[in-house]
């Protein structure tokens, strides 16, 4: 045989085919005595947490009661976890970081230069463009 | 096409083809008797199999007819076309791989009657209604996928002649040559070229009903398999003694 | 209600203020090692035996729940199964138990009794029959999924040589790969002893829907390792193994209602990952394996033809050869030179000829194999 085969890996493409909800497990400390707690014990005694169980089943929402501040922390299907602080933020406020928790693919957030908006696994539809097979030749 | 024959050498008479198909024209030498490094040799020496068929020669009825009829394909209304059936019968060793083998679809035949093997075992192996998947993995259940079983279903089935292939060593015993797994890859093979051109559904009827199937007509591969004399320990609790020992 | 399609626990002393508000349905969960703070309520002291009673009990009744079958009133809250149940979106058939099932790998069952010598000396060698393991479902898993893989691969590519189709077939199935599914599904793998659950008193259902592939009755610094059977079997090997079996699991609760439905999953979860095949070529001599498969597919010998070329002086020269048969054109290729251009203009048109995509509703092609040289 002259033709021999070059070891790969399949790369996974979440979305294409089923889509795995990135974030796994939520957990959400909160002291029982601290100030900075108000609005986490406040945000747990209310109905919110169970209304967002309910929707987002595939979520394991963990609480915790430990003495500090209060912290959101989720763990992602990446192996990575984010945590927030949510030290004297009120109860809409701390709704509003679980959510960006929620939403987020644990991923590290990374700033994007001019022009680079595209990634992508595929190669160009359109080619590339090359002066040998282009029809018309430019004459220096 | 124009054929000259001459007499050259002493070892026997030698082929000239002149073809003009192309504008090129050119000749070609063709040697048939002992080898002889770098020259090509006359394909009607090599496109023989150990049985003494010709690969060229071969006619319908007495060869695609009579493997269709073993293998009772009619009854599946399986339509398998003349070619593939000789494509599966031809191995990958013989003519040096210049005529269509079966490498690819008994890789896929494989696969599949694994699968329908364990779907065998888990449901009609077990003594509930519920999916038992505890004889996976014993020595029964590897012997019913093993290669030495699909090529026992070949030679008990009189499928031996029929196969094209060349032996390592035409001295040497099976083992040298390396028969079983010849022989396993066209059992393997026909339920590849069945899955491809028939679909699921019908190569799914086929290895369930003739080749899973006990006292059946061809020798099923259950019927190999149950020949084998299994000792007491041969069950999945057998395997784990083995595995304390 | 809310316990069957969420999961929702608290980590927490159950008498605080907050969980006594929180409504009924919240899953309570008295846990020590969490309590750090100070007003937390604690267990009342037990003496020494009473201890060692209790851990007994908890020990027999973690082995008892793998004897046979994990009854499924144990599991069917259990936050991990439940949500990994709803991020593969299994179906209601697929229940907590089967689930749990397939997170048991062989090697993890507990031995008869608490004495650390027998453990050491019996360890990894003596299964019961009876233990409800994942063997079976990964033996199975493993069927289906080489079949449907490469049933499927066949079906895009019909003409890829079988060595590329092995390795296609393992870029898909390999442990690696299917470990790297199982932790992008959010399978945990459990890594801490009985005894620290038991100290933390930790739920069953806990330890149920996480991943036991050794037995972990000792600690890491508890006794002696074997560092070879640390090498066999580990996480990777356990992960794939979990994987599998969840996709054999998931054949046997829906072969008679939905049977196409495993395959769909397979479809979802493996086929729809990224491979180019076409990268996984390594020609050694393409022209010559170009003109052997044109001579036996009864098309004109390849002659090579220069198209264009750039700088053939210079220090960066190009040159653009086609690979022609006849009149046809069978590939391009470019390089430095007019050997590299040459070569791989044939080893295009050889990538042409082996990953041929059949169009939809086409009839299925049997490939007469790879070019033999």
């Amino acid at each position: 045989m002259v033709v021999k085969a070059i070891k790969q890996l399949s790369i996974p493409r979440n979305g294409i085919g089923a889509y795995v909800f990135p974030c796994k497990k939520i957990t959400l400390q909160y002291c029982n005595w601290g100030g900075s707690s108000e609005g986490m014990r406040e945000f747990l005694t209310s109905k919110r947490l169970n209304s967002l169980a309910k929707k987002y089943p595939f979520i394991q929402f963990n609480i915790l009661k430990k003495s500090g501040h209060p912290l959101l922390r989720a763990e992602y299907t990446n192996n990575r976890e984010k945590v927030v602080c949510v030290r004297n933020l009120n109860i809409d406020n701390i709704e509003n970081k679980l959510k960006l928790l929620k939403d987020s693919g644990g991923d590290i957030l990374r700033r994007r230069t001019k022009n680079d908006n595209v990634e992508t696994l595929n190669n160009s539809v359109r080619g590339i463009w090359s002066p040998i097979h282009a029809a018309f030749k430019h004459k220096i | 096409m124009k054929q000259i024959l001459i007499g050259l050498s002493s070892t026997g008479t030698s082929m000239v083809h002149i073809s003009r198909s192309q504008s090129i024209r050119y000749l070609t030498y063709l040697h048939s008797g002992s080898r002889i490094r770098g020259i090509k040799r006359d394909p009607a020496s090599f496109l023989k199999n150990p049985n003494g068929l010709n690969y060229e020669s071969l006619k319908p009825e007495t060869y695609h007819d009579q493997i269709k009829s073993i293998l009772r394909l009619n009854d599946f209304q399986i339509d398998l076309s003349n070619d593939i059936i000789l494509q599966c019968m031809t191995h990958k060793s013989f003519a040096h791989g210049s005529r269509p083998y079966n490498e690819k679809l008994s890789l896929l035949g494989s696969q599949f009657i694994k699968f329908r093997a364990s779907v065998h075992s888990i449901l009609h192996e077990s003594a509930s209604i519920k999916p038992d998947f505890s004889q996976l993995g014993s020595i029964k259940s590897r012997t019913l996928v093993s290669r030495e079983t699909s090529a026992q279903f070949i030679i008990s089935n009189k499928l031996k002649g029929f196969v094209f292939w060349k032996m390592r060593d035409p001295l040497g015993n099976s083992v040298r040559n390396g028969q079983s797994t010849v022989f396993s890859t066209v059992t393997t093979s026909l339920v590849g070229a069945i899955l491809t051109t028939n679909g699921e559904t019908k190569a799914t009827k086929f290895v369930d009903e003739l080749l899973l199937k006990e006292n059946s007509n061809p020798i099923s591969l259950i019927d190999i398999t149950n020949e084998h004399s299994f000792p007491e320990h041969t069950t999945a609790e057998g395997v784990r003694s083995t595995r304390e020992e | 209600m809310l316990q069957t399609n969420s999961s929702y626990q608290i980590l927490a002393s159950a008498k605080t203020r907050i969980s006594s508000l929180a409504s009924s349905e919240i899953h309570l969960l008295s846990l020590r090692k969490y309590s750090t703070s100070g007003n937390v309520e604690r267990k009342p002291r037990r003496t020494r035996d009473a201890e060692l009673l209790a851990y007994k009990q908890y020990y027999q009744k973690l082995k008892l729940l793998t004897q046979n079958e994990i009854p499924n009133d144990v599991v069917a809250n259990s936050p991990p199964l439940i949500t990994l149940h709803k991020r593969l979106n299994l179906p209601q058939e697929f229940s907590m138990s089967m689930l749990s099932r397939c997170l048991t790998c062989q090697s993890s069952e507990l031995p008869n009794t608490t004495q650390p010598s027998t453990i050491l000396a019996k360890r990894e060698t003596l299964f019961s029959k009876d233990f409800c393991d994942n063997k079976g479902l990964n033996i199975f898993g493993k069927n289906i999924l080489s079949y449907h893989v490469t049933n499927s691969i066949l079906k895009k590519y019909p003409r890829l040589p079988t060595i590329v189709l092995n390795a296609a077939i393992a870029a898909y199935l390999s442990e690696h790969v299917l470990a790297s599914i199982g932790k992008n599904w959010g399978i945990e793998s459990e890594r801490r002893t009985v005894m620290e659950r038991f100290l933390i008193n930790e739920p069953y259902d806990i330890t149920l829907g996480k991943l036991r592939f050794y037995n972990n009755a000792m600690g890491k610094n508890d006794g002696i390792e074997l560092i070879s059977l640390k090498k066999q079997f580990n996480e990777t090997k356990a992960m794939a193994l979990a994987v599998r079996s969840i996709i054999g699991s998931l054949w046997a609760v829906t072969h008679t209602t939905k049977p196409e439905m495993t395959f769909k999953f397979i479809d979802d979860h493996i086929i729809s990952r990224k491979l180019d095949v076409s990268k996984m070529f390594m020609f050694e001599q393409p022209t010559r394996e170009l003109a052997k498969l044109c001579e036996r597919e009864g098309l004109e010998r390849p002659i090579s033809k220069l198209m264009a070329e750039s700088g053939r002086l210079s220090k960066a020269p190009v040159f653009i050869v086609g690979a022609f048969s006849g009149k046809e054109k069978l590939g391009e290729g470019y390089g430095s030179s007019l050997k590299e251009a040459k070569a791989r203009a044939a080893t295009d048109a050889l990538l042409k000829w082996y990953c041929y995509q059949p169009t939809e509703g086409q009839s299925p092609v049997v490939d007469h194999g790879a070019v033999i040289v």
